[in-house]
């Protein structure tokens, strides 16, 4: 004998012109979220856009504000530094160097982190603080690295040996890759950061305890440290100290200068304006050891130097000549 | 231009992709620019051999190269360090080999330059590599150890926990130390305490004597005495301004070492027995400043009551007699061939450093040479990483050679 069909009550139906008051709200506080991480990426990707291009001139030696930028060229910096970022993080796992370790066993940490969080209310708290603990190491020693600065005398500290290691990166010849995987470790970094608040936040709630609000107070300011490297990472990573050897100068832009450029025997000037609105050229002028930064201007608003297609490193010790 | 474009476009991947190939197709077509890249990295490690490869030039040029302090000036006034870089082309490229621990000259823990320079015709272009000698390489998370626990660099703990340096996995931080080996009755053991170690002699048929730049943490280079054993461990003087290799052991009972001073002079030093020292306590050695300078892998071949005869590399393989009163080194004509290498037997065999590019043995491994000259087919040490300056006690019954083995 068949079951005997019931039927079930239909859910009330809306009309033509009924309004889903649930479905405005979500539709409203999703406008709302969108709103508030538009406001948030209009102010923060100009921001290390500026910041990244800042690096950019001091890893070249130059003063702030001598390579100038239309602001639409500081904007797509910064897109890119966040979009770069990304990529940067997930190829740094992909790396052939021995730091390649060091990406994976942050990934381990976020992914232990993850599991322990759901289980123990003390494990949790243990993994916190060792993250706090290990984001301040590992930041400060990147962070030595990858400041462009003078270069450390004394190896004898870890910080010294670290940055002398980072700038070797810089000057010698075929090091991009490591340049790359390091900025892909402060990436790794800045989302295990994230994460950590979180969960430290979660618990600070629910906790009467000062220490718990503690670590939300110092995973907040490991935050910021670490997002104020990703530009400097980025410009260390991107542009390092490689770029095109001048092979022509333009003769109507500065008689002076094509005549001191024509006296070098081995070309050393390199064009490093890249996207400024100037031409700016960093000589090795006849009689100095000295890198100089030469502003050029064509008459006409055309191009003054010509370079090669191929990237250099610009050294930090000139040849003797 | 391509910069603007990749700016410009940054939301079309296909376009930037097509754009970077382009690129890379024209730079591969150009010329490329010669460069010099030295591996592992800047930071070496004094044990690890430091490779060098110069790209993008033809066999018909000709490569240099100089060590000079990192002194921000121009190269001339820069402080020079003597090196000997042998090289030889593989693959398209000129690849050379700095054995730093042969090189005592180049100072530990300052910043250097590598200028290599190349001449190609008429024209001639230098490169400066930056690269400084680490005598205590810490890697990253040993530091965070460090500076927790210790205050100081503790190389075994992140070794064991990740072992991750700042150095590539390339030959930088391949785990390989020199030690001690010593073969009884076909039983091999490696001696503890011997790290660093570059040269080894009998000073009887009971001790041992070793030259070491430091067996513990790179402090300590001196001259060491040990049971083959590798207990009771002695230092019998101390290099403060040198390295000291190829120990050696006089009839008179004194023993002593060749020191390469940092500027490059060699002395013998030779502390003699207790009971025949002007000095209360006998400890402080006699220098003896040699009249030339050696080269590298000195080893010594034999002893007489005041004198030594050496081997050593310099363009080629050199015999030299030093006489230990005078300082005087007189460099031999000599045929070069394996029996310079026979000493005192082991058993019926005297043993020899040997290559056999058919085995499966890697790099140097000590092989038998019979009375007769026949090498024996099998080695009597073998492994993996060289096995070197093989040397069998007066009685015959043991043989200790310097191991360059991975760490197991």
């Amino acid at each position: 004998m068949p079951p005997k069909r019931t039927t079930a009550p239909l859910p009330e139906r809306l009309g033509v012109f009924d309004v889903d008051e649930t479905k405005l709200a979500r539709i409203k506080s999703a406008f709302e979220v969108l709103a508030v991480v538009g406001g948030a990426l209009a102010i923060v990707i100009p921001a290390l856009g500026h910041v990244a291009l800042r690096h950019r001139s001091r890893l070249l030696g130059l003063p702030d504000g001598f390579l100038e930028y239309e602001p639409v060229d500081v904007a797509i910096t910064g897109t890119v530094v966040v979009w770069e970022g990304f990529v940067r993080a997930v190829a740094s796992l992909l790396a052939t160097d021995s730091l390649v370790r060091l990406a994976w066993l942050i990934v381990a940490c976020i992914v232990a982190g993850s599991l322990v969080r759901l289980r123990s209310a003390a494990l949790s708290r243990g993994v916190i603080v060792f993250s706090a603990i290990a984001i301040y190491f590992a930041s400060a020693i990147l962070f030595e690295g990858i400041k462009a600065g003078g270069r450390a005398t004394n190896l004898s500290s870890i910080f010294a040996q670290a940055t002398f290691e980072m700038q070797s990166w810089l000057e010698n010849k075929g090091n991009a890759g490591r340049r790359e995987l390091a900025a892909g470790l402060i990436s790794w970094l800045l989302v295990w950061c994230v994460l950590a608040l979180r969960w430290s936040w979660v618990h600070a709630k629910a906790s009467a305890q000062y220490l718990d609000k503690l670590f939300v107070g110092v995973l907040s300011i490991e935050l910021v440290l670490l997002l104020a490297m990703v530009p400097q990472a980025h410009a260390y990573a991107r542009w390092g100290r490689e770029y095109p050897r001048v092979t022509g100068i333009d003769p109507g832009c500065d008689s002076g200068l094509v005549a001191k450029l024509q006296l070098l025997s081995d070309g050393q000037a390199w064009l490093v304006s890249g996207g400024a609105s100037r031409e700016v050229l960093l000589a090795a002028l006849p009689g100095s050891s000295e890198l100089t930064a030469l502003p050029l201007t064509h008459p006409e608003g055309g191009r003054c130097a010509w370079s090669a297609v191929t990237l250099e490193v610009i050294p930090r010790t000139l040849s003797a000549k | 231009m391509v910069r603007r474009y990749l700016r410009s476009n940054p939301s079309n991947p296909v376009g930037q992709i097509v754009v970077l190939a382009a690129c890379a197709l024209l730079s591969t077509a150009a010329h490329g620019r010669t460069w010099v890249r030295i591996s592992p990295n800047a930071l070496q490690q004094r044990e690890t051999p430091m490779q060098v490869e110069v790209a993008n030039i033809d066999a018909t040029d000709t490569v240099s190269f100089e060590v000079r302090a990192d002194c921000g000036r121009e190269r001339s006034s820069c402080r020079q360090h003597p090196l000997t870089i042998p090289g030889s082309w593989r693959e398209g490229a000129y690849h050379a080999v700095v054995d730093l621990s042969e090189t005592s000259g180049i100072p530990a823990d300052e910043p250097l330059h590598l200028w290599t320079t190349i001449v190609q015709g008429d024209r001639s272009t230098t490169h400066a590599t930056l690269f400084s000698v680490k005598s205590n390489h810490c890697g990253l998370l040993r530091t965070v150890w460090q500076m927790f626990a210790s205050g100081t660099c503790q190389p075994n703990f992140g070794r064991a926990l990740i072992g991750a340096q700042f150095g590539s996995s390339e030959p930088g931080s391949e785990d390989k130390q020199l030690r001690i080996g010593v073969l009884k009755d076909n039983d091999s053991s490696y001696l503890r305490g011997t790290e660093r170690v570059t040269g080894v002699a009998w000073r009887d048929s009971e001790w041992l004597l070793f030259t070491s730049t430091g067996p513990k943490r790179g402090n300590g280079a001196g001259l060491y005495e040990v049971l083959p054993t590798g207990s009771s461990r002695t230092q019998l003087f101390l290099v403060q301004d040198g390295a000291p290799v190829a120990p050696f052991a006089l009839r008179s009972g004194a023993v002593g070492a060749l020191i390469r001073r940092v500027d490059d002079r060699w002395e013998a030093w030779v502390q003699d027995p207790p009971a025949a020292a002007a000095a209360p306590n006998g400890s402080q050695p006699r220098r003896i400043p040699l009249s030339s300078a050696l080269g590298e892998s000195v080893q010594v071949l034999a002893t007489t009551p005041s004198g030594l005869l050496v081997h050593f590399q310099r363009d080629t393989e050199v015999l030299a007699v030093i006489d230990l009163l005078s300082g005087a080194v007189v460099e031999l004509p000599f045929d070069r061939g394996l029996a310079i290498r026979s000493r005192a037997r082991y058993g019926k065999y005297h043993p020899v450093e040997h290559t056999d590019s058919g085995s499966t043995s890697e790099g140097i491994n000590i092989s038998g040479l019979s009375s007769q000259g026949t090498l024996t087919k099998q080695f009597l040490v073998a492994g993996v990483g060289d096995d070197r300056l093989p040397v069998a006690s007066p009685d015959g019954t043991r043989l200790a050679w310097v191991s360059e083995s991975t760490r197991p």
